[in-house]
């Protein structure tokens, strides 16, 4: 019995005619293949069902198990990868490919908690980690690894950026400031209210100094510990001459805690605790959520190194030439190296045995796959499509030439200026009329006496408070980002919902972006010797084995086919075709020259079929459309920008795709260095570009525009560059972020004016000796979250 | 209102504590993925496996 529905673990269709089924907790279930079943047993038997239950995203379907040595028990490797102490506790992090949710990581965690000798493993979905503890007496690492790629996730050496360790104290320390101050500020609260009620009741001279000195006591730590950034921020301003924002906080913060102790010792009028630990709270809040936007930003962009494998193949030529899987950082040049269809190419090198081609467009943007032969240059990064290579490096990983060109992005990278926040330009500014404003008030004040003086000036300085200042533009920032990020638009830089609204023009890369990337089947022509549905099952079975893009177009189209056809001895043409046998008949298929016939015309790209009679059918093959790229493109032009389409792409289809999208302007055969160019001169016109792109020829071109787009299957090196990344391929995120970005303008507007308002308000009140520390502390509390409450309306986008 | 002497400290004992666990868990990496310990609890954790007698690790 055929199955056609979908496999229980991965949610792909099941091929047809295959029969690959288990009863699990009663209910029968259909896999796809031997792999995806064993995983779901595997899941089963180890009590650990909950998965399938709560799992938000389809399983992987694991590749199958390589045999020999697992290259991390590789002794050198391990002296690398692991953490070894004396007592035979090893400690070790990997990468983890693969995971979507929560689930994966439970199941991960549970099925590697079952392994003897395993002290602790723990997944972050952060940062895609696996952080493992185990005793090497009982366990190796290749152990765990294959414990974890039985499930179908990837493991692979962690890359330590020293960035992140750097960011993760920083957030440590942020956080544990907020809390402190967070707990005093309840405390405080609450003996603050008995104080301010007690003033109005008459309260015994021994409560109000309990309580006043039990407020000290909480206000100690706020005042010296989590309030110690803005004194360090403060005086390192005043070495290099400058007034910066934590100036007056330092001093309100640290003045107003100073004269609360006096008053609770000599018993004077007011205390400000709570005023106190209330600012403190509120501006560290301010300073995390800046921090934390900062820190998410950074990571994000800092994607995979996956284009590069970290294992190789190598030929051990002295034995043989027997295989072994080494990892990839051990290649040396001479190395014969081998690389079977399917794999990428550890190291740069030269071809010496095999003829295949090559899929290079992580280097070069082509998604064509390239023919080369024995004696030709191979690079590190490309994919090898058809037949298996063997090569010999020219030098290790670290010095191929894509690793290069990531070093060299990685630099560009961290020396891109960050872009001035309107509030810090206003900072200085701030800052000298609420000093000037303190010394004014302690001028006028005086001649009442030197404590009415001093408690004015507090006041003035308190209630001047910069918090709602503070939190105006991150808040609003960090809600608008969130929300974008879960419509799938990753907003990585912090300058773009601020550069949005400036855009002028935006321009379009072809391939990959406009179009899917990948060739699908556009037209069958059969001729009358055979049928649409067997031409199509004849020309899937023959590529049943290649990773060509022309063969993927065909096995797409194989799981919905009924027919049940395998060929046999499949031999691959590179560049030209493939052939094989189905029953006694010998089929080719592949271009026009493969088999001596003329295709229908010379505009599209067709693959033909042919048996040892003649022609059977005509398949034509077209990258698609992104089916909302029409509109999208339309909407876009309504709204008042100018479009262009700017691609390497040499061939008719750019102008072809150009014109059916109504695009002005349209350049084809663009270099990287020809598209750089053309974006400066666009600048120097004046326009603000926003560029939308795909491959690794684009990243120059992403870093140079106003604001830089990469659509979601973009190269990781164009990830690393683009200022947003639509994790979703829907073009029409662009037309959502736009609004969104002239959203967050009025709201970012709203906030400084509301704050403004509040501060020039409350300023003058407070220097005329009007706002008791209640009334301060309200203030600041009720214009914050007043300010927080605002921003939280770019949650909800339309 | 002689209780406020007793209650007072009490609490800043219990405050205290509340701030050495905050502190612990902090420092020990509990906050540092946020999104991923709320679903932590729809899972059970110890529940026995049906079929699992020994726990030799596979090859």
């Amino acid at each position: 019995m055929a199955s056609t529905g979908h496999c229980y673990h991965c949610a792909l269709p099941i091929p047809a005619g295959t029969h690959w089924h288990r009863v699990l907790d009663g209910e029968e279930r259909a896999f796809c293949c031997p792999a995806c079943q064993s995983v779901a047993e595997i899941i089963h038997q180890d009590g650990l069902d909950d998965y399938y239950r709560l799992r938000e995203t389809p399983g992987n379907r694991p590749s199958p198990d390589a045999d020999g040595e697992h290259p991390f028990d590789n002794a050198i490797f391990a002296q690398q990868l692991l953490q070894q102490d004396d007592h035979g506790h090893c400690r070790a992090r990997f990468a983890v490919e693969g995971l979507h949710c929560a689930a994966c990581a439970w199941l991960i965690e549970s099925r590697l908690s079952q392994l003897p000798g395993l002290a602790t493993a723990n997944v972050s979905l952060n940062d895609q980690s696996l952080s493992v503890e185990w005793d090497a007496r009982q366990l190796s690492a290749g152990q765990i690894a294959r414990r974890v790629e039985q499930l179908g996730y990837g493991l692979s050496p962690w890359h330590p950026e020293a960035v992140l360790a750097l960011q993760q104290r920083e957030y440590r320390a942020s956080l544990l400031r907020l809390g402190v101050a967070g707990i005093a500020m309840m405390q405080t609260g609450i003996l603050a209210i008995a104080l301010y009620l007690g003033d109005y009741q008459d309260i015994e001279p021994q409560w109000r100094e309990l309580l006043r000195w039990v407020s000290l006591l909480f206000a100690l730590p706020v005042a010296t510990f989590s309030a110690w950034p803005f004194y360090r921020n403060a005086f390192n301003g005043l070495r290099h001459g400058e007034t910066v924002m934590d100036l007056p906080v330092s001093l309100a913060i640290g003045g107003a805690f100073i004269a609360s102790c006096a008053a609770t010792v000599w018993q004077h009028e007011h205390v400000y605790f709570d005023s106190v630990v209330m600012f403190t709270f509120f501006l560290l809040t301010g300073r995390h959520l800046e921090m934390v936007l900062r820190h998410r930003n950074r990571r994000d962009s800092l994607v995979d190194h996956q284009a590069l494998p970290w294992q190789a193949c190598r030929l051990d030529t002295d034995h043989d030439h027997r295989e072994e899987r080494i990892p990839a950082m051990l290649v040396r040049a001479g190395d014969r190296i081998l690389v079977k269809p399917g794999e990428a190419v550890p190291v740069d090198g030269l071809i010496h045995e095999g003829r295949s081609a090559l899929n290079e467009s992580v280097l070069t943007g082509e998604s064509l796959p390239v023919l080369r032969g024995p004696g030709e240059a191979v690079l590190a990064g490309s994919t090898n499509t058809e037949q298996a290579l063997v090569i010999v490096a020219a030098g290790s990983q670290a010095e191929s030439r894509i690793a290069r060109m990531h070093q060299q992005l990685s630099q560009a990278l961290s020396s891109k200026p960050a872009f001035a926040i309107l509030a810090d330009r206003l900072a200085s500014r701030f800052v000298m009329v609420v000093i000037a404003a303190a010394a004014v008030t302690y001028w006028y004040s005086l001649p009442l006496g030197f404590e009415t003086a001093l408690t004015r000036v507090l006041a003035v300085l308190v209630a001047s408070c910069p918090c709602a200042l503070s939190l105006a533009t991150p808040s609003a920032l960090a809600a608008a980002s969130h929300a974008l990020a879960k419509a799938g638009y990753l907003v990585t830089r912090a300058h773009v919902l601020e550069t949005l609204p400036a855009i002028t023009r935006i321009v379009f890369d072809k391939t990959g972006t406009l179009t899917e990337g990948r060739l699908s089947i556009s037209e069958v022509i059969c001729t009358d010797r055979l049928g649409r549905e067997d031409a199509l099952s004849i020309a899937a079975a023959l590529e049943q084995h290649s990773n060509h893009p022309v063969a993927r177009a065909f096995t797409a189209v194989r799981s919905v086919s009924a027919h049940d056809v395998i060929a046999s001895d499949i031999q691959q043409h590179p560049g030209m075709g493939v052939s094989g046998r189905i029953g006694q008949a010998l089929y080719h298929l592949g271009h026009g020259d493969f088999l001596g016939i003329d295709p229908p015309d010379q505009e599209r790209h067709w693959v033909g079929l042919s048996d040892a009679e003649g022609l059977l059918a005509w398949f034509a093959l077209q990258d698609r459309l992104r089916d909302d790229a029409a509109s999208t493109i339309a909407a876009l032009r309504e709204k008042g920008f100018a479009i262009e389409l700017l691609t390497g792409d040499r061939s008719g289809e750019a102008l072809r795709i150009g014109q059916a999208l109504g695009i002005d302007r349209i350049t084809a055969g663009s270099s990287p260095q020809a598209k750089q160019s053309h974006i400066l001169h666009l600048q120097q016109q004046g326009e603000r570009v926003l560029m939308v792109g795909d491959g690794v020829n684009d990243a120059a071109v992403l870093a140079t525009a106003d604001v830089s787009v990469a659509v979601a299957d973009a190269t990781s090196l164009a990830r690393l560059q683009a200022d947003a990344i639509l994790t979703r391929p829907a073009l029409a995120l662009l037309l959502t972020a736009h609004q969104q970005a002239l959203a967050t303008r009025r709201i970012i507007r709203e906030n400084l004016a509301w704050a403004a308002g509040y501060n020039a308000t409350v300023i003058p009140l407070a220097a005329m000796g009007w706002i008791p520390p209640w009334l301060a502390a309200i203030g600041m509390s009720s214009s914050s979250l007043l300010v927080i409450g605002n921003a939280m309306r770019l949650s909800r986008m339309r | 209102m002689e209780s406020l002497y007793l209650l007072i400290p009490l609490g800043i004992v219990l405050v205290s504590s509340a701030v050495a666990l905050f502190v612990w868990a902090v420092r020990s990496g509990q906050y540092d993925d946020l999104d991923r310990e709320a679903s932590r609890i729809l899972f059970e954790e110890d529940r026995p496996s049906p079929t699992r007698k020994d726990d030799t690790p596979d090859e």
